[in-house]
């Protein structure tokens, strides 16, 4: 689930912060999640074993919200229609409410894989 | 009859042999404690055994459950080993598995114990651990679902054993909140989430509350190792318990199979010179018999032999501030009520004992005594106990010694004690037959 990024040089660089901001909020707009109402992580690919189980360890609540989320954008979507402008979900709401449990769970798998690995060297 | 007497006469002069002989191996285990820096305090015990382990004794047995969390005792024992801030579930496991260690969690009406087994080298991976499940861990809510579960497993595994139900009956009518809490949360437990556990956890996870008992390791080690992992502990002073008091009263559940029946009276503090007079009565109202195929010598397994259908065990269950004394009859209902009345019959009469019957008595509690001291397991929850309730560590000698000075007159007196106090019945199993504890 992991790859490759670049976050972090992007975030703590003033000037590249600024360069790819504008990109970056035109590229979500683009992408058109939130015109049906969704946040970001609701759109990660559900099917891995790893998603699957960072679902479980979300808190029943964002769990529901997420659920009524996905139900609402697939009726719009069926329709064709997008919610009315007050309606899109503000960027300040497109929390991820999931990724730190993808990342957490991802670890674990990696964890697992090396300790599979693993060659035993006794002191 | 003749069996009987050809094995006392056989082993008479082996016994009074082992009678008189020190102890040895025990006396020679020294028991080593300190107060470290952190406020924690360390005992360890070198027995020189092969495998060494170290626990880590909180004062956070069911006792420290208050009304609005009962049960949280036992959720905090199934955290042991979860999700820690540095490791995993997975990682502590796999590397506990790679270092041949084992790690296990207990929880007693007093105490729970986190606890580790390994090989001597690998003292301060283990201690770490320890404090990692201690200090660091995360009480993630998605954690609390598996732990319920495991919980509510445990608890569905007691509740098939009517052994564990009376017993838990008899100590909830015997002393009602405190040492009358169960082990086990219940379908009543008002814990619902994990900061509740994590909430209890800084409770009772502070100096006062801890001893670090290690058994075969260096002493010196386990101390400054303590000193430095235990560092960041809280110093608050925890709030004194309420002391136990005794009730006693009855319980009656109605239940399908097998009747039991318990039948208790007020004991006495372990550590008391009273609990060690209860424990030759227990010794001598114990109705099970100790050599295979045999018909048992005291009076109660006489009387199972001859009913067939009952079996008679006694026991003294010594706590800290209080204790409970009875005994414990299972079988057919009717032939439950025929006994109960026969034991209550037996206390009352209790200073016929013979000579030959209160020597043996003597003989079976120094055994019992010693005996309770045998694995690691018990020695630390023994000593981690002492240190914990009483400050000071009783030597398994001198608990051994103590019997030297009972006398028959004792047993006499604290019968008559017992029996002034309001008995404690649970009846378990065919509540129409069995009897009521206005009966005695």
């Amino acid at each position: 689930m992991s790859y490759p990024t670049l976050y972090n040089t992007v975030k703590n660089s003033r000037f590249l912060y600024g360069l790819l901001k504008p990109v970056a909020n035109w590229y979500t707009n683009i992408a058109g999640y939130r015109q049906l109402g969704m946040r970001y992580d609701d759109i990660i690919a559900e099917e891995s074993t790893t998603v699957e189980e960072a679902l479980r360890r979300i808190p029943q609540h964002e769990y529901d919200q997420r659920t009524l989320r996905i139900r609402q954008a697939y009726q719009l979507s069926t329709r064709n229609e997008l919610l009315p402008r007050e309606k899109w979900t503000k960027p300040e709401d497109d929390t991820r409410y999931l990724y730190p449990y993808v990342e957490q769970v991802a670890f674990e798998e990696a964890e697992r894989k090396a300790f599979d690995a693993a060659k035993v060297i006794r002191k | 009859m003749l069996r009987s007497c050809r094995l006392s006469s056989k082993f008479m002069i082996p016994i009074s042999g082992l009678l008189s002989r020190n102890y040895a191996s025990v006396a020679a285990s020294s028991v080593v404690v300190t107060k470290s820096k952190a406020g924690v305090t360390v005992v360890s015990i070198e027995d020189n055994a092969p495998a060494s382990s170290v626990a880590v004794v909180v004062k956070a047995g069911s006792r420290a459950e208050s009304t609005d969390n009962v049960g949280v005792a036992h959720f905090l024992k199934n955290f042991a080993f979860r999700n820690t801030k540095d490791k995993t579930t997975f990682k502590l496991t796999r590397q506990a598995e790679l270092l041949g260690g084992i790690l296990s969690a207990n929880l007693t009406r007093e105490s729970l114990i986190i606890s580790s087994e390994f090989l001597r080298e690998d003292l301060s991976y283990f201690l770490e651990t320890l404090t990692d499940v201690v200090f660091k861990t995360k009480y993630e809510p998605y954690e609390f679902r598996d732990v319920k579960k495991s919980v509510s497993f445990e608890r569905g595994v007691a509740e098939a054993i009517p052994e564990v139900v009376a017993l838990d009956a008899a100590h909830a009518v015997a002393f009602r909140h405190g040492l009358g809490n169960s082990l086990f949360a219940n379908a009543t437990t008002k814990v619902t989430s994990s900061e509740q556990v994590k909430a209890f956890s800084n409770k009772v996870y502070t100096a006062p509350n801890i001893t670090v008992v290690g058994t075969s390791v260096n002493h010196k080690e386990l101390v400054s190792l303590t000193d430095k992992l235990f560092e960041k502990v809280s110093h608050t002073i925890p709030s004194t318990p309420i002391p136990s008091k005794y009730f006693g009263g009855e319980a009656r559940i109605a239940t399908s199979g097998s009747s039991h029946f318990v039948l208790g009276f007020e004991g006495a503090p372990i550590g008391t010179s009273e609990y060690t007079i209860l424990q030759v009565l227990r010794a001598h109202l114990d109705g099970e018999t100790h050599t295979k195929w045999g018909d048992g010598v005291t009076p109660l397994a006489q009387l199972a032999n001859k009913l067939k259908d009952v079996q008679i065990s006694s026991f003294n269950a010594g706590y800290s501030d209080a204790g409970l004394f009875g005994i414990y009859v299972s079988g057919a209902p009717t032939s439950i009520y025929a006994t109960a009345r026969a034991v209550a019959e037996h206390l009352k009469h209790v200073f016929h004992i013979s000579k030959e019957d209160f020597q043996r008595a003597v003989a079976k509690a120094k055994y019992h005594t010693a005996a309770s001291f045998d694995t690691r397991a018990s020695k630390i929850e023994l000593f981690g106990g002492q240190i914990l309730y009483s400050g000071r560590i009783i030597p398994v000698s001198d608990a051994i010694e103590e019997f030297d000075h009972v006398t028959i007159e004792d047993i006499k007196n604290v019968a008559e004690k017992l029996l002034k106090s309001t008995p404690t019945t649970v009846a378990l199993g065919d509540i129409g037959t069995l009897p009521h504890s206005d009966v005695f």
